[in-house]
């Protein structure tokens, strides 16, 4: 704040100056909502609820060690999500989403916010405490490649979390991998291969049981299906699909590609520049996209018919440096309608129809119009 | 210290050229056997024939120098072959006014040194009577073991330190990394020199038959430095890979982590270094011992043995005093560097081109 | 698994060290005599051809492109035509493996030798180059005065370079020695890469980069003639601040920007030819969209054809004119873009465009097309997608199907569709 006050004695515009004021006075609000949010009482519905996370990457430190420039990498996210739901996280790279889905597993430890998990809130379990909590909760990455060791079999893979974490009888831990293996559309004499015998999809599938085998009630996909072909795609989104539906698993689904997206989530959040710009069931946001961004990258999409003339919009310039987001509105840069409040002032993100929010002021005011 | 980060980080590159050529198979038959990435390492690595080269010169050489000894019995390593050996020359004395008569001379020498290869001396023998091909078989033992311990000794002290700083990071990674770099500016020879004539002064009075072993020793405290940055970038290198995060997300301990997961993808460079670095070892100690820092005559490793050739008349004539021993050096330096050289491409079969 | 023991020790999956020997010995001998007909020094009526159809810029026929690897010969590109008409764009489309981009690669000649060479077939293109009087300098073209004389002065472009006397000729890349291939290589065909991060030289100027391409491809161009084509082709490719970006850096721009940057390069020699490797696949959804717009208007001004590869049939069907699907190394269906789109009809293609999940549809579960692309080594006699297919028949076992011509421009490979055309 002290930066903006320091600005405004330069800048003359007055109208710019109110702008400022303003902007000020939110994040004042802004700062105050979010203390009393912090205190109200856990949804105890939800499997997981995000209060306000932010995460914050030192990009320049002092020789004493002190931060002197910082990436926000994820700004402000709070959203709920129930047991057996799928959220799908889109945004564009840079956006925040890896971070974030790896700070709800405090992977990246959290700089600020709550994660409340289960009833709990983990945001300030210590190492140990969140061994333990690790069953609950597991990750799939997008690289089949990286993300198997190369030295082990598929069997060692998959029994070792089950041996480390006692969630059956040692005398059972083969039978139950073999299970899991069958479930996972993985045969069983792959237990004895090594992962570099496998194609993309197999090793996807790999990841998939070894996440599992831990029987976690969240999993985080991480782009779990954009480095594979079409059609082994589309076969890997239907076996998270119906493991979904046997384990009662929550998913965050986190990926680029709007319409894989559409097709396995419940609800979705779109991401820009670390924050979240829109968040809603899918039929909601599908049906009426409020944010810009948001309609910007459905119609970005291509269609695969060429009969239909699109009617698209393209979005000018480029994203612009997560190290160096602009004031007030981040998507102000690009956004087709932009008026001069959106660049100083920072948009609430509130709650537009039930279950639906977006930070914009446009459709603030059109709201206020109706 | 050359190869620093060799590691498959192209492997992401799913360009459309290699896919092609190396996608895995898919194992469509139950019954079709597959290797392990350890006996696809074996494979690769004796498909290539200076590998094996390599191997053969080096496995030769172990025979040779702990075997030999059992076999060749004639003579011991120390044992001073006294045979007097009996020359008679004749001298004709011609004295004036009379019949000329001849003069038998008889020398005998208590000490057969510096003989020519001969049957009871395959390589003959040396200034101080021993038998050459003796001496080059316990010379080896010697030589062998020094460069061995000296590696092992830097391989530990470079997983422990490249370790710490590749694991912990921060603070300690920045200390570890300065010492390093002051230890890699430090002139190598020229201080072993040093430590050399201090170990010989009267107050240190360092027995003549360990003094190499002190001064390798001292070579391992400086030269660690090269293995612990190896093995730092590979863990730094590793930490990002997917199953590193994947292995803290399924929440497993810290020891867990390192010892079933890093360290034996750290294993491979490792080998790879270690195998180079053992022939730089055995140059060393040749050299040292070479320029008179060696052991003394009885408990010479091969650069002792070679020494012997700063006396021209050695030099010139005796070709068997030196000769073996300085064969014996390149065999095992080429060996060792064939065999690391093989290792290399055939863990990281890319690199090769 | 015990009783399976015998069956394991007589199956190995990978090859014993006397059948590497022999693939070795059998690689080395084909790669020998393709390196040297690759270098030699040819004449050339030895491959100047003529076109089976004029209206074509470039005609692939029957290609063969090889891979000679350890574990055997993959044959990447197996017996693959298609034909680029003039001014259109044709899509090829397939999944990773299916020799989509080592066809692009045998066209540009560009294959990592010795291992990839070109075996068979033929790649005609009707390329335009300069007339060369016998010495082999270009003639230049004269300023006319009234009388329809030619002045001493000769006569340049919009841009200042000079012009010289064209002429067109149809050149058989396939059978051209690797050093005559700088006639074609950037001034014909040019080629736009996917990774707009590592396609720059990280240490020169974007500007100096571009000039560069001006100065080798045409003769007598000046400095300030090359800028100013540099800075005319950056305006085309939409970037609002050429003479910024034409001092600049490749790192200091964003990967759209490199990628515009990329494409301002392979226009600037006026191709006849334009490969587009997959050239938004490494870019965002919302910057992609820029980069397509960007094509497509391009596509009307320039004068010139595009072969796009890509993996995303939404791009096709917005860019495309011609259609090409590629599976496993052959071609299976090609045809325009509707009828590819309304009328697929090899299950390959039906099963693809079904199991990307679309914006429109509400299915809950996705069409999946079982199972995995076959072994590059030792491929079937028989159709390769067989296995996978859902709509296998009989014949399937037999032979690999030839290509069916079901409409004047529509073809398919497939055995469902033979006897149809027989009876009807």
């Amino acid at each position: 704040m002290a930066d903006s006050k320091k600005e405004a004695t330069e800048v003359i515009d007055p109208a710019v100056a109110a702008f400022i004021e303003e902007d000020a006075k939110r994040k004042a609000e802004l700062e105050e909502a979010k203390a009393k949010d912090f205190e109200k009482p856990y949804d105890t519905e939800a499997l997981l609820e995000v209060r306000h996370l932010r995460k914050c990457f030192p990009l320049q430190k002092s020789l004493l060690g002190k931060v002197q420039r910082e990436l926000v990498a994820v700004d402000d996210v709070s959203f709920k999500l129930n047991a057996g739901e799928t959220l799908g996280i889109v945004g564009e790279s840079g956006c925040g989403k890896t971070t974030l889905g790896r700070a709800i597993l405090k992977l990246h430890e959290p700089t600020g916010g709550r994660i409340i998990f289960n009833g709990e809130d983990i945001t300030d379990f210590n190492v140990k405490q969140m061994r333990k909590n690790r069953t609950e909760m597991q990750i799939i990455f997008q690289d089949p490649y990286s993300s198997l060791p190369p030295r082990s079999t598929v069997g060692d893979i998959l029994s070792e979390p089950v041996k480390v974490h006692k969630i059956v009888p040692d005398s059972e831990v083969k039978d139950y991998v073999m299970d899991l293996m069958e479930k996972c559309g993985l045969r069983d004499y792959y237990y004895e291969r090594y992962p570099h015998e496998f194609s993309g999809g197999q090793r996807q599938r790999i990841c998939i049981a070894r996440a599992l085998s831990v029987k976690p009630k969240l999993v985080i996909c991480d782009e779990p299906v954009s480095a594979l072909d079409v059609s082994i795609q589309a076969q890997n989104i239907n076996l998270l699909k119906d493991l979904q539906k046997s384990m009662n698993l929550a998913y965050v689904f986190i990926s680029h590609d709007l319409s894989v997206v559409k097709f396995i989530s419940d609800k979705i959040g779109v991401m820009y520049l670390g924050s979240m710009v829109e968040f809603g069931n899918k039929k909601d946001i599908f049906s009426n996209p409020i944010h810009p961004y948001t309609k910007a990258l459905f119609s970005a999409i291509p269609n695969p018919n060429p009969d239909v003339k699109m009617n698209r919009i393209v979005l000018n310039g480029d994203i612009p440096s997560p190290a160096n987001p602009p004031k007030g509105c981040r998507f102000h840069t690009r956004c087709p309608n932009a008026t001069e409040k959106c660049k100083y002032v920072t948009p609430e993100y509130r709650e537009y129809e039930p279950g639906h929010f977006a930070a914009c002021h446009l459709c603030e005011e059109e709201f206020s119009k109706k | 210290m050359e190869n620093e980060n060799i590691k498959e980080t192209e492997e992401l590159v799913l360009d459309e050229q290699s896919s092609a050529v190396t996608t895995p198979d898919e194992p469509h038959d139950k019954n079709v056997k597959l290797m392990s990435p350890t006996q696809m390492v074996l494979r690769r690595f004796f498909r290539s024939r200076l590998s094996i080269l390599g191997l053969v010169m080096v496995i030769g050489l172990f025979i040779f120098c702990w075997v030999g000894p059992l076999v060749y019995t004639q003579w011991g390593s120390s044992e001073i072959d006294k045979t007097p050996s009996v020359s008679y020359s004749v001298k004709v004395i011609e004295i004036e006014g009379s019949e000329p008569f001849y003069q038998v001379i008889e020398t005998v020498q208590t000490n057969n040194s510096l003989a020519d290869p001969s049957v009871s001396h395959p390589l003959g023998t040396d200034k101080n009577n021993y038998d050459v091909l003796a001496r080059l078989m316990s010379g080896g033992r010697i030589s062998l073991t020094i460069s061995f311990l000296a590696v092992f000794v830097i391989t530990a002290l470079g997983i422990v330190f490249g370790g710490i700083a590749g694991y912990f990071g921060g603070v300690i990674d920045n200390i570890i990394m300065r010492i390093c770099d002051v230890l890699m500016c430090l002139p190598g020879f020229p201080i072993l020199l040093i430590v050399g004539t201090l170990l010989q002064s009267e107050t240190l009075g360092v027995d003549l038959e360990y003094r190499i072993y002190w001064l390798m020793g001292f070579l391992t405290l400086i030269s660690w430095p090269g293995t612990a940055r190896l093995v730092r970038g590979q863990i730094l290198s590793l930490r990002e890979q997917e199953y590193m995060v994947a292995a803290e997300a399924m929440g497993y301990s810290t020891t867990r982590k390192i010892f079933k997961h890093l360290v034996p993808n750290v294993m491979p460079q490792l080998i790879v270094s270690m195998t180079l670095s053992l022939g730089s070892m055995i140059l060393y100690e040749a050299s040292l011992s070479y320029l008179g820092l060696g052991a003394p005559v009885e408990y010479a490793a091969w650069g002792t043995m070679i020494n012997v050739s700063s006396d021209p008349d050695i030099l010139q004539n005796h070709f068997n005093v030196w000769g073996p021993p300085g064969i014996c050096i390149i065999i095992a330096v080429l060996g060792f560097n064939f065999i690391g050289d093989g290792l290399r491409d055939a863990l990281d079969p890319k690199m090769r081109r | 698994m015990s009783n399976e023991k015998n069956t394991e020790k007589t199956q190995k999956h990978y090859l014993t060290s006397k059948e590497i020997k022999a693939i070795a010995k059998e690689n080395s001998k084909v790669m020998k005599a393709l390196e040297k007909k690759k270098y030699r020094k040819a004449v050339e009526s030895e491959f100047v051809t003529t076109m089976k159809d004029d209206k074509n810029i470039l005609e692939i026929e029957d290609l063969h492109t090889y891979f000679f690897t350890d574990q055997g010969v993959v044959k990447a590109v197996n017996g693959v035509s298609f034909n680029i008409p003039k001014n259109s764009t044709v899509g090829i489309v397939g999944e990773s493996g299916c020799g989509k981009s080592v066809t692009s690669m045998s066209v540009m000649r560009l294959l990592q030798g010795p291992q990839g060479q070109i075996y068979s077939g033929s790649i005609r293109f009707k390329s335009e180059e300069f007339k060369r009087d016998a010495k082999g300098n270009p003639i230049p073209v004269f300023v006319k005065d009234e009388n329809g004389a030619d002045t001493q002065v000769q006569a340049t472009s919009s841009s200042g370079a000079p012009l010289f006397e064209m002429e067109e000729k149809v050149l058989d890349i396939a059978e051209m020695p690797i050093s005559e291939i700088h006639r074609i290589r950037g001034r014909q065909i040019s080629m736009i890469f996917q990774e707009p991060m590592t396609s720059l030289n990280p240490v020169f100027t974007i500007g100096n980069q571009l000039d560069e391409v001006v100065f080798i491809h045409s003769p007598g161009a000046t400095k300030e003639m090359a800028k100013k084509r540099s800075l005319e082709m950056l305006e085309l490719v939409g970037i609002a601040a050429p003479e910024r970006v034409y001092n600049s850096y490749p790192h200091e721009l964003s990967g759209g920007m490199r990628q515009r940057v990329m494409i301002s390069m392979a226009l600037i020699c006026d191709p006849r030819l334009i490969i587009a490797d997959e050239p938004t696949t490494a870019l965002d959804v919302t910057i992609q969209a820029q980069i397509l717009d960007l094509l497509r208007d391009l596509k009307d001004r320039i004068n010139g054809s595009i072969m796009l590869i890509t993996h995303d049939l939404g791009i096709i069907a917005e860019m495309a004119d011609y259609v090409v699907v590629m599976y496993a190394g052959r071609v299976i269906e090609q045809g325009t873009v509707s009828e590819i789109f309304h009328n697929p009809m090899h299950p390959y293609t039906i099963g693809l465009q079904k199991s990307k999940p679309t914006m429109d549809s509400d299915s809950d579960t996705l069409f999946n097309i079982p199972g995995n692309v076959p072994n590059p080594v030792n491929m079937p006699s028989h159709c390769y997608f067989k296995e996978r297919c859902s709509k296998c028949i009989g014949k399937c076992s037999g032979d690999y199907p030839g290509m069916i011509q079901v409409s004047p421009t529509h073809y398919v490979a497939c055995h469902l569709y033979g006897e149809e055309e027989k009876n009807g």
